[in-house]
């Protein structure tokens, strides 16, 4: 019987091989602690700009200085160059004209307003405590700036730029991640960035001086929901999904001037005539608003939206797929920020103005 | 990303290999199976000789092992000692971890039905040990031809490097091997020493069971180095 | 005769969950190489419509003061009409109460809710808090988690959709040192919300509202006549009410809170049972109704019937052993004609109870996590638990529906017996509770360690 035990013994060895590493990691556990849930996160929009900011006079106070044979003639901007305790290194500027046609690796420090010259290549983030402006077809990895910021045509930014006053992005330039400004973002013609936000987000040909916000039309509280089928809507199509929601199964189409006073979900395609007017929140699977139409609070698709010419919406535009925001519209307000996001593109036309952020899957792109 | 789907075209495409691989050397494989459970019964005092073949697949055949079965008629008190031992794990079940008291309960479910079945229908289960065989032999064949395409549709998918997805692949295709080889000699030998008393618990729990235990096990290591590579090159801003 | 029923049955069952499993892949699959329909978490600080907040409580003594500070510090604005908390003290026999009225004292809009008369039980509780609330949403917290600050915003946010009725966030067990158990719920955890819920939601069929961590628009709660106070699972049966009417349930992944999980297999057990038998009495209620909605897709019924059947999956696996156990004794298992059904059984052992597991790994990398997927091999003592648990509980239920017998409402066991406060209470052991959960792992704690540093919090 010794060969039969002998075997016996090899049996339980591998099966209990099968459990070996299980049980090792719950008798001496090396990865058991909760998955991390930050309860302390508050969401900030600019985080980045605000956590890099933070970072850099961290390293401003542990860097040590190195010697610069340029530093402090008249030809290089460059006063200081610091050394981080990695080996990275600071170049610190008192502003003026940095860059030349060459790459740069180094964080760039710079006390005076800033400009970057054309075609050159920054791998590292660069933070400047004045006014920030780029020559064409520069490349940046991310760009923080007290003042404003004025990305010359056809940049490309890797990451993040955070201005505390006015944002430009000239024409061609994309911006991989988020832009934010404390003041404005205005993209110029095929300028795109996956994520902008600022309390006032434009295209060429807005006026800031002609602020949209406070007509007071959008903000008067709506007229009670009535008890009957509003006219628009087709009886046998639809159903009160609760008191003031309205359920459309199918498409729907709204004649020019119709006001929707009740939550609307259309189950179809949702198109209106022109200046029609929506109370409540809308809901559709592909949506395409006329002209001059104004959606008071939310419109959500779970496909595309268009929303027609100098239409308004109050609250939020949310699709799964892509949104046109053709000439004149206008989203949100300067005392109440909005919300655009779409899972695929969002393309926004001239003399459009969002108050707020806007996100998108892909991008967000001014054409 | 840590997952790709391109990764998974070139898994199936991999799988695909390896099954063809596996089905030109199957016969080879499977003779291989019966020297190595045949060697294992001679280290377990267990005589056997080589019994018929069985066709698997088109072209693929393997030799059965021919053993005996402890004779219950001959040494009837057997059956007995076994039901007292499984009965005596019963009336300590409430002591058991609780996890473990369902593999108890199928373990006392097992013995004793086959224990009635043995005292109240037939003097001994339906199959001889040369039929146990062949139902393993089928069962681990369908496995390994399927294992490639399980382990590539699970593993194949992420980001990591080609060679350390097919080194597990072959690790655990490796092992599968190995592993069937010992528990069907096991089985063997166990009917052999002990009767037949315990073929429905080899058939049921360490086979089929068993196999979908090293499968997961295997995942587990793999997932985990997997993730350990990953680790390694995310950015540190993420 | 008796040998065709069990070859049909074990078939059957093979297919059965089969089914299961090409499920949980194509959901895996699904989440893992598909777009994510996350917009929502793009909206969460936008859209802020007044809320309540309710905390069913029944002896939380122990819990009640973290999760009351925790929503204390939320940043949903605190201006009156926009943030009320109803924590109810459904029939507390410790000092629950007391602690209510304390805070109740201190902050106007907190709104305490004292339930000493009529049923009992968490629906019941919700039920008469809704009756109170105030707010347009109404977000329902077990007494146990610990929200984060900006939690309420991310639940809030997809509210904005009109046809969202409700929606859920992501549980992750805060006690995964305590036990095998609680590792093994946590693998479990984030293999159903990481993967499951958000394909689900990605593909627009039910995902499951999950009765805390989860807001429900009053709206809807109304439509669908309230909280239903004869369920055992209360959140199932409004999820299905919610589907049924038309209304959609989101799930945002984003939206983390941390909860205890079981820590022993005993309190597992009860909890399984009570999930089990308010499942299957959804199933008996709302099954020909959810096929007859004219507002769901064919692919949201079959997700729905699927996800309505699933605490059958136990009993079933064990009919198919049984028949396997008598084909094995007729002498059937070696015939050349069940080939298929070999087939059938290695596949489905091979890939279907794989799936789960298959969950399990890639919600292990999408979290970032590592070692903890070594323990893979032990959740099969958890499946296996389960399976006999379920069957158990399914046996025990049907029976006393034959004796005309309603089951009993179990509270899951809390094991924070102190928290970080200084509130000591519970058993008012030292530094362990004597069930393996250390004392002091409240609030603070969690707050102390969550903090990242170059983190705008820290």
């Amino acid at each position: 019987m010794a060969g039969y035990f002998s075997l016996l013994l090899l049996f339980f060895l591998l099966l209990s091989l099968n459990f070996y590493f299980g049980f090792r990691e719950w008798l001496r556990p090396r990865d058991d602690a909760p998955l991390p849930v930050d309860v302390e996160y508050v969401r900030a929009e600019n985080y980045f700009g605000i956590s890099f900011r933070a970072k850099m006079k961290e390293w401003l106070q542990t860097a040590r200085p190195i010697p610069h044979p340029d530093s402090g003639t008249e030809e290089s901007p460059v006063r200081a160059i610091l050394e981080k305790p990695d080996g990275e290194r600071i170049l610190l500027l008192s502003g003026g004209r940095f860059g030349g046609q060459e790459e740069h690796d180094e964080l760039l420090y710079s006390d005076g307003d800033l400009y970057l010259s054309a075609r050159a290549i920054f791998h590292r983030e660069i933070y400047c405590l004045g006014n920030l402006q780029t020559g064409g077809h520069a490349q940046l990895q991310a760009v923080a700036a007290d003042g404003g910021i004025v990305l010359g045509a056809a940049n490309e930014v890797a990451r993040w730029v955070d201005a505390q006053k006015k944002v430009l992005l000239s024409r061609g330039t994309v911006v991989h991640s988020r832009v934010c400004s404390a003041e404005s973002i205005e993209l110029q013609p095929e300028a795109s960035a996956q994520l902008l936000y600022a309390p006032l987000i434009f295209t060429s040909g807005y006026h800031v001086a002609s602020d949209f916000a406070g007509n007071g039309e959008e903000d008067a509280d709506p007229p009670a929901a009535s008890e009957k089928i509003p006219a628009y809507l087709d009886p046998a199509r639809c159903s009160r999904l609760a008191a003031n929601t309205w359920l459309v199964r199918g498409d729907l189409e709204l004649p020019a001037g119709s006001r929707v006073e009740s939550s609307l979900v259309v189950k179809g395609y949702l198109r209106t005539g022109p200046g029609c007017r929506f109370s409540e929140a809308v809901k559709a699977a592909r949506v395409k608003l006329g002209p001059r139409n104004r959606v008071r609070r939310s419109m959500v698709s779970g496909g595309a939206i268009e929303v027609g010419e100098s239409g308004f919406v109050g609250e939020i535009l949310s699709a799964d797929a892509n949104i046109l925001l053709c000439a004149g519209v206008r989203v949100g307000a300067s005392s109440a920020l909005a919300v655009v996001s779409a899972g695929g593109e969002t393309r926004m036309e001239r003399n459009v103005a969002v108050c707020g952020k806007m996100a998108a899957g892909r991008a967000v792109i001014a054409v | 990303m840590p997952f790709r789907m391109g990764s998974l075209y070139e898994g199936v495409a991999v799988a695909v290999c390896a099954d063809l691989l596996l089905y030109w050397q199957l016969p080879q494989i499977l003779q291989w199976h019966t020297r190595v459970v045949g060697f294992l019964l001679e280290v377990a005092e267990v005589p056997w000789e080589a019994g018929r073949h069985i066709t698997l697949l088109p072209g693929v055949t393997a030799e059965l092992l021919r053993t005996s079965y402890l004779d219950y008629q001959e040494y009837p008190f057997y059956p007995w000692y076994f039901l007292g031992v499984a009965v005596l794990l019963l009336a300590g079940y409430r002591w058991w971890p609780a996890p473990l008291k369902p593999v108890l309960l199928f373990m006392q479910a097992s013995l004793t039905i086959t224990f009635l079945y043995l005292q109240l229908v037939s003097p001994n289960v339906p199959y001889s040990p040369e039929d146990f065989c062949a139902i393993w032999y089928r069962g681990e064949t369908y496995l390994w031809l399927l294992l490639p395409l399980l382990f590539v549709m699970g593993y194949f998918i992420l980001s990591v490097p080609f060679w350390m997805k097919l080194s597990w692949l072959c690790l655990l295709v490796s092992y599968s091997f190995l592993w069937s080889v010992v528990r069907l000699a096991l089985a063997l030998a166990t009917f052999h020493h002990f009767g037949s008393l315990w073929m429905p618990l080899f058939y049921f729990m360490f086979g089929f069971l068993a196999d979908f235990l090293y499968i997961v096990a295997f995942y587990s290591l793999a997932m985990d180095r997997a993730a350990a590579f990953l680790g390694k090159q995310r950015e540190v801003w993420q | 005769m008796i040998l065709l029923v069990a070859k049909v049955t074990a078939v059957a069952v093979v297919f059965v969950l089969s089914v299961y499993s090409l499920r949980h892949f194509f959901f895996a699959f699904h989440r893992l190489f598909r777009p994510q329909r996350m917009n929502y978490t793009d909206l969460a600080g936008f859209h802020l419509p007044s809320v309540t907040v309710l905390i069913p409580m029944h002896n939380e003594e122990a819990v009640a003061h973290d999760v009351l500070e925790a929503l204390l510090e939320a940043d949903y604005p605190h201006a009156p009409g926009r943030l009320e908390i109803i924590p109810i003290d459904d029939h507390s026999t410790d000092g629950t109460g007391e602690i209510l009225d304390e805070y109740a004292a201190r902050y106007s809009w907190i709104k305490p809710l004292h339930q000493r008369e009529g049923r009992r039980g968490k629906s019941a509780a919700l039920q008469a808090a809704t009756r109170l609330a105030t707010g347009e949403i109404l977000i329902v917290f077990d007494a146990d988690y610990i929200p984060g600050k900006s939690l309420l915003k991310f639940l809030a946010a997809p509210f904005a959709d009109p046809e969202v009725g409700a929606v859920m966030g992501r549980v992750v067990p805060e006690n995964t040192a305590s036990s095998l158990l609680s590792r093994l719920l946590d693998l479990e955890r984030a293999g159903g919300y990481q993967i499951n819920q958000q394909a689900r939601n990605n593909l627009g069929l039910i995902a499951q509202y999950g009765g805390t961590v989860g807001g429900v628009r009053r709206e809807a709660l109304e439509a669908v006549g309230g909280w239903n106070v004869l369920s055992l699972t209360e959140d199932t049966d409004l999820t299905l009410q919610l589907a049924i009417r038309g209304w959609k349930v989101a799930y945002v992944n984003r939206a983390e809170c941390y909860e205890e999980v079981p820590v022993t297999w005993e309190v597992r057990r009860r909890q399984i049972e009570r999930w089990a038998i308010g499942h299957t009495e959804c199933l008996r209620r709302y099954l020909w109704p959810l096929l007859r909605s004219p507002h769901l897709s064919r692919k949201a019924k079959l997700d729905g019937v699927l996800l309505l059947g699933v605490y059958l999956t136990a009993p079933l696996v064990l009919l198919g052993w049984a028949a396997c156990l008598l084909l094995f004794f007729s002498g059937q298992s070696f015939l050349p004609a069940l080939a298929a059904f070999f087939l059938a059984s290695t596949c489905y052992n091979a890939v279907g109870n794989f799936a789960s597991f298959f969950e399990i790994g890639n919600s292990v990398i999408l979290d970032g996590a590592h070692h903890r997927v070594r323990l893979l091999p032990l959740n099969i003592a958890n499946f296996l638990f389960s399976t006999v648990t379920v069957s158990l509980a399914l046996a025990k239920y049907y029976g006393g529906r034959i004796l005309g017998l309603r089951p009993p409402w179990h509270k899951t066991e809390r094991y924070r017996n102190g928290n970080g406060n200084g509130h000591a209470s519970g058993n008012g052991n030292g530094g362990s509770s004597g069930n393996g959960y250390p004392n002091g792992r409240g609030l603070n704690f969690i707050r102390a360690r969550s903090i990242i540093p170059g983190s705008p919090a820290s």
